[in-house]
């Protein structure tokens, strides 16, 4: 649809800029546009229930704006025969049921129109959205079968060879089994993985973390930046060192909590959300902050695994949605 | 998803969808949609559709202007995903 500075004739679609989004209506005369609703510069506040389908002059409507008028393209949809869209517009004089996202004064003035609703406004501002993509998080027990050294990345077989703790090296193993999978599933099969100066792995579909131990790994996969922490719901080994590294409030809050259970489960959340946070900003090393340190995206999920109790929390910059599954391996 | 994550992420899609605007810092579910962050038509739209995109869900039923809170969203949010 194009938008023309011309002056309307009876049928026409027009919109006039009200603030920093458009007003539409049909036009009928000088002294009769159709509209859903005034434009919002115009109406004192009010509520969605009391917004209906009224009708103005052109000069009410415009308010000294300059006025456009839609003329269809030829990839656009036909257009409906002016003095239908005048009726189907008048027809609907006193409707109401206003929702400023899903039925406005462009669906009106589209429908009116075309015959069908549309919203370009509500469209552009989603897709400035489309960055809400998903950081997926999953998680598995770590098997107690037998494991050769089989990844298909060499570096990190050797990495793995070079453990000298049998747990460690388990977790290792199959925390990148987890990887391969979460990477194979949501973005193909076609992973390759650098290790960094830094020593940090990346690869070249995704951002991904990992996580493992008491007998349970987690990664998270995702195209920004993420990074990924699961414990043993546990109280802290050292109440000192918890005081150091959480804030006043955090302290004090985990102090006023009733029960060792739900002490444990706090400290542990707070923890692995710090962790998380700290492995998604490339830290080489786990190091503890103050919340107010850091305004990155957590969440955390209390889970269970072969019935023992474990957080995993997830940080994730740019904001995304954010999905936990448990898998076997 | 819980009350408390869920206000903790409304808070963070305010700032996205309105920026980081300074009266944004201590949000709470009594601050005034209107009042205190300064919430206009726009701002509405930006933040109705920025929560609709995260949790997945439609504001269809209702009108914005039916919430005067940050809490009020957070308990409409909240029933839509149960």
């Amino acid at each position: 649809m194009k938008w023309k500075l011309i002056d309307p004739v009876y049928g026409d679609m027009i919109r006039v800029k009200s603030g920093s989004i458009w007003h539409y209506g049909i036009y009928v005369s000088d002294e009769q546009v159709v509209q859903f609703g005034l434009a919002p510069r115009q109406r004192a506040r009010v509520s969605d229930a009391q917004v209906v389908v009224c009708q103005s002059t052109m000069d009410e409507f415009c308010d000294g704006s300059f006025v456009e008028v839609a003329v269809p393209e030829k990839r656009d949809k036909k257009r409906t025969p002016p003095a239908q869209t005048v009726q189907n517009a008048l027809d609907r004089l006193g409707e109401g049921g206003y929702n400023i996202v899903h039925n406005n004064c462009e669906h009106f003035a589209y429908q009116c129109y075309l015959g069908q609703k549309y919203c370009s406004q509500t469209d552009d501002i989603r897709k400035q959205f489309a960055f809400l993509s998903e950081v997926k998080v999953y998680y598995a027990a770590v098997p107690s079968t037998p494991f050769a050294l089989d990844l298909p990345t060499a570096l990190r077989n050797e990495e793995i060879a070079s453990c000298q703790n049998a747990d460690v090296k388990r977790d290792k193993y199959f925390v990148w089994k987890l990887l391969l999978r979460a990477i194979g599933s949501n973005y193909g099969k076609d992973a390759t993985f650098v290790k960094q100066p830094t020593g940090k792995w990346t690869c070249n579909l995704c951002s991904f973390s990992l996580s493992h131990g008491d007998g349970v790994v987690a990664v998270s996969v995702s195209k920004a930046d993420t990074g990924v922490d699961v414990e043993r719901v546990a109280l802290p080994s050292n109440v000192k060192v918890m005081e150091r590294v959480f804030s006043q409030k955090e302290v004090t809050d985990y102090h006023q909590l009733q029960t060792d259970e739900q002490k444990a489960l706090y400290f542990t959340q707070k923890w692995t959300q710090k962790e998380s946070t700290f492995k998604m900003l490339n830290q080489s090393s786990f190091l503890a902050s103050k919340p107010s340190e850091y305004t990155q995206h957590v969440v955390s999920k209390a889970i269970d695994v072969n019935g023992t109790s474990y957080v995993v929390s997830v940080a994730c910059n740019p904001l995304q949605r954010v999905s936990f599954c448990k898998i076997d391996l | 998803m819980n009350r408390s994550e869920i206000e903790s992420r409304l808070k963070d899609l305010l700032a996205v969808a309105l920026g980081n605007k300074p009266q944004l810092q201590g949000v709470t579910s009594d601050s005034h949609l209107v009042n205190d962050l300064g919430l206009n038509s726009v701002g509405v739209l930006y933040l109705v559709i920025a929560i609709e995109e995260y949790f997945d869900i439609r504001f269809d039923d209702v009108g914005f202007g039916d919430f005067t809170t940050v809490g009020d969203v957070v308990d409409y949010v909240e029933s839509k995903l149960q």
